[in-house]
């Protein structure tokens, strides 16, 4: 479908794609309504421009957002992310969430956590923290608790297998109802798995994992059809490392991906 | 007194205190603290912090030969900026694809001296571009005409380093830069040369000159004719304003600018505006002309009155 | 002006660009990339970023922007400076620097062939490399570059051969024209649309004043174009829902061994797919 640039205006571009610059939103035309802006969004004087390309979502009443895939992760409060320890000071651990700069995991930021019990962590653990402060003059800082103070299943992941991939496809994974892939395979085997939506993804199985990845792969291309390309990729990927990693990057070509 | 502009970088705190009364602070700090909101005040006034009107350049001199050792030189200063160019000429063997043409090697330094964002031992990102510039500008005008400057056809032909040295970065660069060259061209004075015995182009002294044993001279032309000699003229734009000529200062608050280059029959030798703002619509491209035809005028009359100085000394 | 036709090498007309093609996140390890080509010339740009901290000397409450030239073949000279420089300022006037302060964006522009306008392809491929990795922009700069023949008329992205012969050209950026929900009558204050403005402009030989406005608008007109090309390849690579097909293998690496459960991949590579695909083991720069 062809983007109209006639002179007619289109009345809403929500679930179009839409570019940097298109124009979304007239606030002179909706004076007195509170609207709530997500990601790729920004006001500029009277109305709500475009700054990065994906497909405009709204979810009612007044939310809007630009939906689109990256390898990088822009922090947000409340976002549960997978991170990974790359320095242990005094205060604080900092973190790779993939975000432009480090984040701040304060060593009380525990259940519980007191001067006495800080948590000893090498460099190189991989963690499922929260977001909880955001902005782009700071680092982000993260929690190991939920709002009510309670560990809730974040802290350190062992053993298992992390993999790489877009924030796409981890929101995709995320997503209700539930993604295809992992309840067909939750039908099949028991597997822990942990999405950060920073586009990490976390899977261990009591089995050796190489185990989980083939069958994985499997069931991936029985649902092939429902899925989204990048999915296949990802899968691809987990069932190809280590040692061919020249493939993977044929893998990435765009062409490649299946529709 | 100068504005002396101590950085270019690192001052743009934004106009978020642009509300605050400039009286309640010393016009100074309010300066340096909203360079932007202290611009946009005198724009409003249609006149520039150093007094100007908004279309009118600096103060302009052009001084002849000052490089006693060079074949031609010309100390130019627009406002603060200040550029020192020297033309060397040397013998070579022309190119066998250009066998009657000598050739031209440009080059634009930009030493530690000229400001305080240079550092020692990292040579200035714009330098090289500046000397790009430089050589696309002199070589497409036409200005010169390398085969003026052949001695003998396919044998030997006069290259001519031309180098300018930046002595005082105050904005319009570019600008300071094309006049020094053009004027150092015009100043150029072409040694007098002859063959001697063994075939080799030697220069002939100037006290030979009237000895009658001189051998043939190979050229006698000393002068260089310059066909249509190209002038520009920068400008800022900010909002609705156009700012012809800026000083470094209004270069590192106002990022757009756009450099307009006419030759003497008022072509179009470059349009160079590299990024900045979405300003640039037709009208504004048209005002950027007009005033730099202006600018040619004036800059013409300097450039005679330097010659015709020189001449009566 | 006055002639009606052009003669060109490749039998297209004076305002016909050669045909474009994008690809976008190609390379594996930069976080936003594209593939650009116009014709035979063919740019490949990558972005790391945005990573922390800035240059020293840059402005620390901004983002800053650095552009890595990579010639086909030698090194970089006064040329390719003036273009990295060029690069630079215009993506800068086209990212939003406030939003992520104090960090650095890299792009890494790596030229596969040059059959004239690569100044032009190179800024194309590397704002589509930047929408790739999702850096926050106003709009989208589109570059194209109009050449005048000894003869007076303007010609579009000319080849190699032809900017060769021709007396001037100019290289001209644009904002793409954007989709809007505003009334089309634009708002009185502003009487010039924001697509009307010139982005960037270099060029290079002389020409009469009035064949730089003749310039400004075909190219202004073919940006249109490709700006709406940008859209539409943008439609196609944005994933959306999957759709039912049929697939088959058309290409497949001869040194992979058994792959049995993976017959049903889609692979159109052509030789310039696989030169993609080993500029990817080509060890570029991490952050």
């Amino acid at each position: 479908m062809n983007a109209e640039t006639s002179d007619a205006p289109p009345t809403s571009l929500v679930d179009r794609t839409v570019v940097p610059g298109d124009t979304v939103l007239d606030l002179t035309a909706m004076a007195n309504q509170t609207i709530k802006l997500g990601a790729g969004l920004r006001q500029d004087c009277d109305t709500i421009s475009v700054m990065k390309a994906g497909k405009l979502r709204l979810s009612k009443p007044n939310k809007y957002w630009v939906e689109s895939s990256h390898k990088r992760y822009v922090p947000c409060v409340q976002d549960t992310v997978l991170g990974i320890v790359v320095d242990c000071k005094p205060d604080n651990f900092l973190v790779d969430i993939k975000a432009p700069t480090l984040a701040f995991l304060p060593v009380l930021a525990f259940e519980g956590g007191t001067r006495r019990n800080i948590p000893k962590f090498e460099t190189g653990t991989l963690l499922y923290v929260r977001v909880v402060k955001a902005n782009n003059s700071m680092n982000p800082e993260l929690s190991c608790m939920d709002e009510t103070g309670k560990a809730a299943e974040f802290g350190q992941l062992k053993d298992g297998y992390m993999f790489e991939t877009s924030t796409g496809l981890s929101r995709m994974l995320l997503g209700s109802p539930t993604c295809p892939v992992l309840e067909a395979l939750g039908k099949k085997l028991s597997y822990e798995i942990a999405v950060g939506l920073n586009g990490r993804v976390w899977v261990n199985a009591s089995s050796a994992s190489t185990v989980i990845l083939t069958s994985m792969r499997g069931s991936l291309s029985a649902h092939i059809s429902q899925l989204r390309p990048d999915v296949s990729l990802s899968a691809a990927r987990m069932a190809c490392n280590p040692n061919k990693t020249w493939w993977l990057l044929v893998m990435n070509h765009p062409n490649l991906l299946l529709l | 007194m100068a504005a002396s502009s101590t950085s270019g970088s690192g001052r743009d705190i934004g106009g978020s205190g642009g509300g605050l009364a400039a009286g309640e602070m010393e016009v100074e700090a309010y300066r340096r603290l909203f360079p932007l909101p202290f611009y946009e005040r005198h724009l409003l006034d249609s006149v520039r912090p150093d007094a100007r009107p908004l279309h009118r350049a600096r103060d302009t001199s052009i001084a002849l030969g000052p490089v006693a050792s060079a074949d031609g030189s010309a100390l130019v200063k627009i406002g603060d900026t200040t550029m020192l160019a020297a033309i060397k000429l040397e013998v070579m063997t022309p190119s066998a694809d250009a066998p009657d043409e000598g050739s031209l090697a440009i080059e634009f330094h930009m030493p530690p001296i000229c400001s305080p964002i240079v550092r020692p031992g990292r040579p200035a990102e714009v330098a090289p571009v500046i000397s790009k510039q430089l050589s696309d500008v002199i070589v497409s005008s036409g200005m010169i005409n390398l085969k003026e400057l052949s001695l003998i056809s396919g044998k030997a032909a006069w290259m001519a380093y031309l180098d300018i040295y930046c002595l005082n970065a105050d904005g319009s660069l570019f600008d300071a830069a094309l006049l020094s060259a053009i004027s150092s061209f015009s100043h150029l004075q072409i040694p007098l040369v002859s063959l001697s015995d063994d075939g080799r182009v030697v220069a002939v002294p100037g006290d030979l000159l009237e000895d009658k044993s001189t051998p043939e001279l190979v050229n006698k032309e000393r002068k260089l004719l310059l066909h249509s000699i190209p002038f520009s003229l920068t400008c800022i734009l900010h909002k609705k304003y156009i700012l012809a000529d800026p000083t470094a200062e209004e270069e590192s608050i106002m990022e757009t600018s756009i450099t307009v280059v006419l030759d003497s029959s008022e072509r179009l030798v470059s349009i160079y505006k590299p990024g900045g703002s979405v300003l640039a619509h037709t009208s504004t491209v048209k005002d950027c002309i007009v005033l730099t035809k202006h600018r040619m005028k004036e800059l013409q009359n300097i450039l005679e009155d330097s010659l015709s100085a020189m001449e009566v000394v | 002006m006055g002639a009606m036709t052009v003669d060109r090498a490749d039998g297209r007309s004076a305002n016909q660009l050669r045909p474009l093609a994008c690809s976008r996140n190609i390379l594996h390890r930069a976080h936003g990339s594209a593939r650009w080509s116009q014709g035979d010339t063919i740019v490949l740009a990558a972005v790391y970023g945005p990573k922390a901290g800035t240059k020293k000397g840059e402005n620390p409450e901004k983002a800053s922007i650095e552009v890595i030239w990579k010639p086909k073949t030698g090194q970089i000279g006064k040329l390719e400076k003036e273009y990295e420089m060029i690069l630079k300022r215009t993506l800068q006037s086209v990212c939003l620097m406030t939003i992520h302060p104090n960090t650095t964006t890299s792009i890494i522009v790596q030229v596969f062939g040059d059959d004239g306008a690569l100044l032009p392809c190179a800024i194309n491929a590397s704002c589509a490399a930047l929408v790739d990795a999702g850096i926050p922009l106003k709009h989208l700069a589109v570059a194209i570059c109009c050449g005048l023949t000894e003869g007076g008329s303007v010609i579009l992205d000319p080849t190699r051969a032809e900017e060769q012969k021709i007396q001037a050209f100019a290289y001209l950026v644009f904002p793409n024209s954007p989709l809007s929900v505003l009334p089309s009558a634009p708002s009185a204050e502003d009487d010039a649309p924001i697509e009307n403005g010139i982005i960037t402009s270099v060029t290079h030989g002389v020409m009469p004043v009035v064949e730089y406005f003749n310039c400004l608008e075909r190219g202004r007109a073919a940006c249109a174009k490709i700006s709406e090309f940008h859209r539409r390849s943008l439609e196609s690579q944005v994933p959306v829902v999957a759709r039912k097909q049929t697939f088959e293998v058309l290409w497949w690496p001869h040194t992979l061994t058994a792959w049995p459960e993976f017959h049903g991949f889609a692979c159109n590579l052509s030789e310039a797919d696989v030169l993609t695909v080993a500029c990817c083991c080509m060890d570029m720069p991490r952050t």
